[in-house]
């Protein structure tokens, strides 16, 4: 067990390090990469201070201070989340209908970890900066101190977020072992991700209740952003974030593990 | 011990049937109609150490899904199977170490890095001891001739070079059987050549037990000592190519170009051999003697025919081993 994690954390590092170096060899399109993505992250800056343009303005009891640190905050855990499982999306066309899984499952590695490590979208962590300059400015209008502990927190919660989203996104790819040609459950989950950008309070009921112990989104940002913000409240939620990451990570696995095992190859 | 044992492997899958058109794709959605396809039924056979097996078939025959269940792949419907002391698809990742695969036609490289990288990282993937990749590179790197190509990625290699860097990429940490699904599909003579060469190299070598499915007979016949032929996912023939030879040697032909006609009538009679000799005269200029191998020696049927008859060339025909599989695809059994 503890050899095989060894050996996978090894062969992630080499696996990047490769594809990093591919990267480097087309250095323009690298860069346009970065540029357009950080125009994309600049476009929703403006819309969120269209939105916030009135200092006053409050959602369900949450200040414009709260509502940007919480949206600051989620930029971290869904970059992450887009940076390093890109190819979860491919799982139905490119793994299985295209038969390139049995290229994986030829390897004495695990098939989730060697799909995720084909494709690693670096330009995603560009918006790192921006999710980083929303905070400085957000915790400066809420007046937060910030200590030398926050950072190990901070960065296990991003990680944590990333993972909550690695998940449940591994969950829904999985179906495609069922039916490869359906992408059709993505679509709507990738919108629910937008929830989790918000204070979970301002929802109904019945959303809470999805987003807490469905498709718990709520875990992502905003349970860990009142852990920086000092709201006492919900502390214990926010304590309980790694474990929901660990939950939902152990969910997508197995129903990966159930989805290879229905796994039909193709034709030739 | 073998070390492949198949037994009574069958693999069904099922298919969703569609009636054809918008209405069907409709249709479907609500009622899903499903049809079973038996692609590999009862298959048996075991394979030793060593062994290089031809496994060959018509399109769509089975070949392809039997070596799936082999490598891992696929789980089979029913059945037994081991190789080398796994069950395939439930131990995976230990079995996976012990073998290697070459598909003809999708490379098991990186695409974007160059080909000596994929080899870097394969060595770490397998835990390969330095010394021992580096000696078994040096090696292939030499019989394949692969200096200049090392460097390349792999999307810009041509079809040949891509198949040489894949056979090294599934040798490289010593796999005690290698699968090869239609490795030379695509080539030319010399890529073929080359290829043939090298595995019969290292299948002498490191004694690496082989089973290489293709469409050109020529390959089976110059690289395997044993055939398995399958159609419809059931085995049609398992054994020696001799053996199949021996089977449908029936007509061995010798032709005989003379240089006078021959007399009209009655010189058969006395090159009777007890019937087992068939004659036929195309021409007057030409005496065709058929039979076969084991009944009746060739040397005598010459002799006796230059006896009699003024001869000035001589031609032996054995079928042609395609002539013999395309027999067997078409009649869909074996001789007995």
């Amino acid at each position: 067990m503890f050899e095989s994690i060894k050996l996978h954390v090894t062969l992630g590092a080499l696996y990047l390090s490769k594809f990093l170096k591919t990267r480097l060899e087309y250095k323009a399109d690298l860069m346009l990469g970065l540029v357009t993505g950080l125009l994309f992250q600049c476009i929703t800056l403006v819309f969120i201070d269209v939105l916030f343009a009135r200092q006053s303005l409050t959602i369900g009891g949450w200040n414009r201070g709260h509502v940007l640190f919480i949206y600051g905050f989620s930029i971290f855990p869904l970059n992450l989340f887009f940076a390093f499982f890109p190819n979860l999306y491919n799982v139905g066309s490119k793994y299985i209908i295209e038969g390139n899984f049995d290229r994986i499952l030829l390897r004495p590695l695990n098939s989730l970890f060697q799909i995720l490590m084909e494709e690693v979208d670096i330009e995603s962590l560009i918006g790192l900066i921006i999710g980083g300059a929303i905070m400085y400015y957000a915790s400066a209008e809420l007046e937060l101190v910030w200590s030398l502990w926050h950072m190990p927190v901070f960065c296990l919660m991003a990680i944590s977020g990333m993972l909550i989203y690695g998940g449940v996104f591994t969950t829904v790819a999985s179906f495609s072992f069922w039916w490869p040609d359906r992408i059709g459950l993505m679509a709507p989950l990738f919108n629910m991700m937008a929830f989790g950008k918000y204070p979970i309070t301002i929802f109904n009921r019945f959303l809470q209740f999805i987003l807490m112990w469905l498709i718990p989104f709520a875990f992502v940002a905003f349970f860990p952003a009142t852990l920086f913000m000092g709201v006492e409240s919900f502390y214990t939620h926010a304590l309980a974030v790694p474990v929901v990451a660990c939950v939902s990570m152990l969910v997508g696995m197995s129903a990966w593990t159930l989805g290879v095992r229905h796994y039909e190859s193709t034709g030739s | 011990m073998a070390l492949i044992e198949v037994e009574k492997l069958s693999k069904d899958f099922s298919i969703l049937k569609r009636d054809p058109g918008l209405k069907g794709a409709i249709w479907s959605l609500v009622r899903r109609r499903y049809e079973t396809v038996h692609a590999v039924s009862d298959v048996s056979f075991e394979i030793q150490r060593g062994e290089l097996v031809g496994y060959i078939g018509p399109n769509g025959a089975g070949k392809s899904t039997t070596i799936k269940m082999l490598t891992g792949i696929l789980i089979p419907t029913s059945g037994h199977l081991r190789v080398c002391d796994f069950v395939p698809y439930r131990e995976r990742r230990h079995y996976t170490r012990n073998i290697g695969v070459v598909f003809g036609q999708r490379t098991q490289l990186w695409w974007d890095i160059p080909v000596i990288e994929s080899f870097n990282l394969l060595q770490k993937v397998y835990k390969v001891s330095d010394n021992d990749y580096r000696r078994r590179l040096d090696e292939f790197k030499e019989l394949l001739n692969l200096d200049e190509i090392l460097d390349v990625p792999v999307r810009k290699l041509s079809l040949g070079q891509r198949m040489r860097c894949d056979l090294v990429a599934s040798m490289l940490h010593n796999p005690q059987v290698l699968f090869l699904d239609e490795p030379s599909i695509g080539l030319d003579v010399v890529g073929k050549l080359r290829i043939r060469e090298f595995l019969q190299r290292i299948n002498r070598e490191t004694g690496v037990t082989m089973i290489l499915t293709t469409h050109d007979l020529r390959e089976i016949e110059e690289l395997c000592n044993r055939l398995i032929i399958v159609d419809h996912g059931r085995i049609l023939y398992d054994g020696g190519i001799g053996g199949l030879r021996t089977k449908y040697a029936f007509d061995r032909h010798i032709i005989f170009q003379l240089s006078e006609s021959h007399p009209s009538d009655g010189w058969q009679n006395d090159l009777d051999f007890n019937g087992s000799v068939r004659w036929e005269t195309p021409d007057p200029l030409k005496v065709k003697a058929s039979f076969r191998k084991e009944s009746v020696n060739p040397a005598a049927v010459i002799s006796s025919v230059m006896k009699h008859l003024s001869v000035h060339d001589i031609t032996i025909e054995e079928p042609e081993i395609e002539q013999i599989i395309g027999m067997i695809y078409s009649q869909g059994k074996v001789k007995q």
